[in-house]
């Protein structure tokens, strides 16, 4: 084992052999025999072995033969009981497999900066309204950014943006693909070079001189096979834009799916417009500056630039408006960081659990070992001499137990759906992630077997071949199971809320029909559509077109879809209403559809009617409102027949309310997102590029609508194509897959619980055989030492679950923002988890309980 | 005739010793300077270390060999005694110690302060005792 030894060893024994037999050869000068002279000199050298052994004393160095001598006693111990050792290395395994996979994406989303240069100076501004129940806003105005990009010195540079997706036509057939539509100054804001080619300059930003496009890495090498591609041309959008750069291989920003990038035209209009909030806005913070300064700056900015709108001030000023500033990456995963951190808080939790777990095991084989260390001790071994062993015992498990656990947690990732993550970064296993996971498994192993060391290094129980129970280590087993119990209690009581949370939500009627709807999204480029008309007139040919087809028993459009991410709220005013002392402006969801939409999703009217053709043309501007903004604006009365207006519009422009319907859940059936309510108005008020639409048929429907809308609609692509079920259970699966782990999670916990309870009474009714054996001769009767030892168990998972109740009070900050319809301390259901954790500790002493009451008491006397 | 002073392992714990019923060997350090006298006069190997000791005590010192080759690695590691392998008068491949420049000093030293105590051991125990009524 150790190569650079082997000469002095060879040396020493050569040595020794020769002096062996020069003695013999003396001795049979002398006229002894010659075995008669080599049992003398044996006898007087006393074990060359041993001489071997002290001479290595001798020797620096000596600790490297002392740990390989210890590596070969572990690894042997590991071949006498590989049932222990596989459950020790899985305990290990599991845990470790579940912290590296969560702890990978912890790292990945929240621990890593993003990846770009300085990216922890990059921030981002959000204009809210809090009192008008807009607090999650993701954009800003144009005007805040030409006005800002003179005016705030606290920052360097500055950008506005807009995520699009446009159909892109470059030979072989026309797909959409998502990109982003940016000004100038946004790759400066990034920090990152061209690969090839250049960035967009300011004259790029002009409309009509916006014809230019940069590509990504991974785009240019799709579309042009990685060929000299600058100069070429690419129709994107209906317009055929120049190649003008390429980013660098790995630049990705927000999502691997924005593959493009084109100049972000405004008119001089909508660069002074206010409030109308378009734009997503980045910004770098200038060296040494603060946010508390940008705030600063911009708050005074905002307040100035409110006596510009003097019609509108009051409002805005009552809506609570504000710009909200915050560090890039923290604002791009502030809707994952509650589940990330509940899902970390478990995964330490089963890393806990296992600890204790594998704790209460090594004090098992402790226990079993103890005439072993009792030799150990009488032959001359110190108290380090153990300690070192017990550390060489832990580590092999724990590297073992971690190098499976780290390799299974990333395969357990490759399972993840990234969907559900923000896709601004990889997710992938870092250096930082390989240290924690075998940190942890260290830890655990090491804790583990130390933890075992208790019996050994106290004074009783030590003799060879001594029967006894020590009371320490018998008292940390105890509290080992008692915190696997809980642990498991927290973890499982975490997973039954959750899990109720989901049935609740799916109990949920979202106020539309779901079933048999099928949705689907396109987008009309302004090349083919530069009119308002082309565009109304392509939306009635689809819908009607789509509605022709004899399995379709009705369709519509829509400028968007329920359970999508983020809607369009618009502030809005009724004739009369006079907001109350307090309360402020209100800013519903906008809905703009065709007629035959609210009726493919089943809306009725409980007042009025919806809409109908006629409603598409004229200038009645009709309007049909959800009950909650009806009870606000006109609480008692019937909103059919009033008035609805935008502030700061024409005086003479009135919306009429022809209709009410219920109250729907649009963005999921948590009923997140806004408290205002929703407004439908015609699509044709102001149709959208972006055009959604919505059928109701069987499955079957689905490639005649494709084949249809191809024929309807050349030259656009048809995206998102989804069942209406698929759309609701997508805005469910970040709690599905929170929840999954979880359970998962339990799962482990609850095993790992029982395995330590088991293994605890188990190896108690062994150590008490002989006192059972006594007890049943002298006419106990086998029923009260079955009970007796049940009741041992029962006590143990009490006391434990006692003490989850009292953690999985103080944790529920963790786990309140994820439930839905339930308490994070619900009595029926925590009782529930008790009574099934109380049951699976039950079933795990039953086996222990059942050998000892059938203990023969002649054999276990015998056995002495 | 009194047994012969058996020199054990140096790094032996005294308790350990008297454990096992073996009174205390010579002081410590004693078997060293024994071993560093006997290579001082010329290269020589461990078995004739030990068969010389044997000699010129007269059969009093025996070493056996569980604390010879202990003693000469430790002292071949203080770099006091040099060692090499070369061939006996018989023609047999052993190992030969010779000292160090080192091993001189530390020989001179210890061989010094052996005298000095042996001499002082012996006037203490040559008082004349009184005898008991």
């Amino acid at each position: 084992m150790w190569p650079f030894r082997r000469s002095t060893q060879n040396g020493l024994e050569n040595e020794i052999a020769f002096h062996i037999e020069e003695r013999v050869r003396d001795l049979i000068q002398t006229g002894l025999s010659e075995p008669e002279a080599r049992r003398r000199v044996r006898h007087e050298f006393g074990g060359a072995q041993q001489v071997g052994e002290q001479c290595r004393d001798a020797r620096p160095g000596r600790w490297l033969d002392l740990l390989a001598a210890d590596l070969r006693d572990s690894l042997r111990a590991i071949r006498k009981r590989p049932a222990l050792t596989l459950t020790i290395v899985a305990t290990i395994g599991i845990c470790t497999a579940l912290n590296t996979s969560v702890f990978t994406v912890v790292d990945s989303l929240l621990l890593r900066p993003l990846p770009f240069d300085q990216a922890g100076r990059l921030i981002v501004l959000a204009n809210q309204y809090p009192k008008a129940g807009i607090t999650d806003q993701e954009e800003s105005a144009a005007g805040d950014y030409f006005e800002r990009s003179q005016a705030v010195d606290t920052l360097s540079s500055q950008a506005i943006y807009q995520m699009v997706s446009y159909p892109v036509d470059h030979g072989g057939g026309v797909t959409q693909v998502r990109g982003v539509s940016v000004t100038p100054s946004f790759f400066d804001v990034l920090r990152v070079r061209p690969a090839q080619g250049r960035f967009f300059d300011l004259a790029e930003s002009e409309p009509g001189k916006d014809l230019a496009v940069v590509l990504t890495d991974g785009f240019w090498r799709e579309r042009f096979g990685g060929q000299p591609a600058l100069g070429s041309q690419i129709r994107i959008d209906g317009r055929v834009r120049t190649v003008v750069g390429i980013l660098p291989p790995g630049f990705r920003f927000m999502t691997s799916g924005a593959r493009y990038f084109v100049p972000l035209a405004l008119s001089p209009e909508e660069k002074r417009a206010r409030h109308s909030n378009n734009y997503r806005y980045l910004a770098r913070l200038r060296d040494g500056a603060t946010i508390e300064q940008v705030r600063a700056q911009v708050d005074a900015l905002n307040l100035r630039a409110l006596d510009l709108l003097p019609q509108v001030k009051h409002l805005i000023l009552e809506s609570g408006f504000y710009t909200h500033i915050e560090p890039l990456q923290s604002w791009i995963m502030r809707h994952v960081r509650p589940s990330l951190r509940l899902l970390w808080a478990g995964a330490l939790l089963v890393l806990l659990a296992g600890a204790a777990n594998l704790a209460g095991l090594s004090l098992a084989r402790a226990h079993a070992r103890t005439p072993e260390t009792a030799t150990r001790l009488a032959l001359g071994a110190t108290g380090a001499d153990l300690v070192r062993r017990a550390v060489v015992d832990g580590l092999v498990q724990a590297l073992a137990g971690g190098a499976v656990g780290v390799a299974a947690g990333t395969l357990l990732l490759r399972a993840l759906d990234r969907s559900l993550l923000p896709g601004a970064v990889e997710i992938e296993v870092s250096p930082l992630v390989a240290v924690y996971a075998m940190g942890g498994a260290i830890l655990a192993g090491l804790l583990a077997s130390l933890v075992s060391l208790a019996p050994a290094l106290s004074k009783t129980g030590l003799r060879p071949g001594a029967r006894g129970v020590t009371g320490r280590g018998l008292l940390l087993r105890r509290v080992f199971v008692i915190a696997q119990v809980a642990f498991a209690f927290v973890l499982a009581g975490g997973a039954a809320l959750l899990t109720v949370s989901l049935r609740e939500l799916l109990r949920v009627d979202p106020g539309f029909q779901v079933d048999r709807v099928w949705t689907a999204t396109t987008h009309l480029p302004r090349a083919s559509h530069p009119r308002n008309e082309d565009l109304l007139q392509s939306a009635d040919r689809i819908v009607r077109g789509l509605a022709g087809i004899p399995t379709v028993s009705s369709a519509g459009g829509a400028s968007n879809l329920p359970f999508a991410t983020s809607f369009n709220d618009i502030v809005v005013m009724a004739d009369g209403y006079v907001p109350k002392v307090g309360e402020s402006v209100v800013s519903p969801i906008q809905f703009l559809v065709t007629p035959g939409f609210m009726e493919t999703l089943a809306l009725q009217p409980i007042h009025g009617r919806l809409f109908e053709d006629r409603d598409t043309s004229g200038s009645a501007r009709p309007v049909v409102v959800d009950e909650r903004l009806a009870r606000r604006f006109w609480p008692a009365q019937n909103p059919v027949g009033k008035k609805m207006y935008f502030p700061g519009a024409p005086p003479d422009f009135r919306m009429t309310v022809v209709g009410v319907v219920r109250s729907i859940r649009l963005k999921d059936l948590a009923g997140s997102g806004n408290p205002n309510g929703v407004y439908f108005r015609p699509w044709s008020a102001a149709p959208t590029r972006r055009f959604s639409f919505v059928w109701r048929g069987p499955d079957a429907t689905v490639p005649a609508v494709r084949r249809e809308f191809a024929r309807l609609s050349p030259g656009t692509a048809l995206f998102e194509l989804a069942s209406m079920a698929e759309r609701r259970d997508g805005s469910l699966s970040a709690r599905r897959t929170a929840h999954g782990l979880v359970l998962l999670f339990a799962g482990v916990a609850a095993l790992l619980t029982a395995l330590g309870l088991h293994g605890l009474l188990a190896f108690l009714v062994s150590q008490r055989r002989r006192e059972i054996g006594i007890r049943l001769a002298i006419g106990c009767a086998p029923g009260r030492i079955f009970t007796g030892v049940l009741a041992d168990g029962a006590a143990l998972s009490g006391i434990g679950l006692l003490v989850g109740t009292v953690l999985a009070a103080s944790l529920t900050p963790w786990i309140a923002s994820q439930l839905y319809g339930v308490a994070p301390l619900d009595a029926p259901v925590l009782l529930a988890v008790a009574i099934l954790i109380g049951a699976i500790s039950i079933a795990a002493t039953i086996l222990p309980a059942l050998r000892a009451s059938r203990v023969d008491p002649i054999h276990a006397l015998r056995e002495n | 005739m009194p047994p012969p002073l058996v020199l054990l392992p140096l790094q032996c714990y005294p308790q350990q010793l008297e454990a096992q019923g073996i009174p205390s060997p010579l002081p410590q350090g004693t078997l060293d300077l024994l071993i560093l006298k006997t290579v001082a006069l010329g290269p020589v190997h461990g078995y004739a270390i030990a068969q010389r000791l044997q000699q010129i005590s007269g059969d009093v010192v025996q070493v056996p060999g569980g604390s010879l080759y202990p003693a000469l690695q430790r002292l071949e590691q203080r770099k006091w005694i040099v060692a090499e392998w070369g061939l006996t008068d018989t023609g047999r491949e052993a190992k030969f110690y010779r000292l160090s420049s080192l091993g001189r000093k530390k020989l001179s030293n210890g061989s010094e302060s052996w005298h000095r105590l042996a001499q002082a051991i012996g006037l203490i125990l040559g008082l004349p005792e009184t005898k008991a009524n």
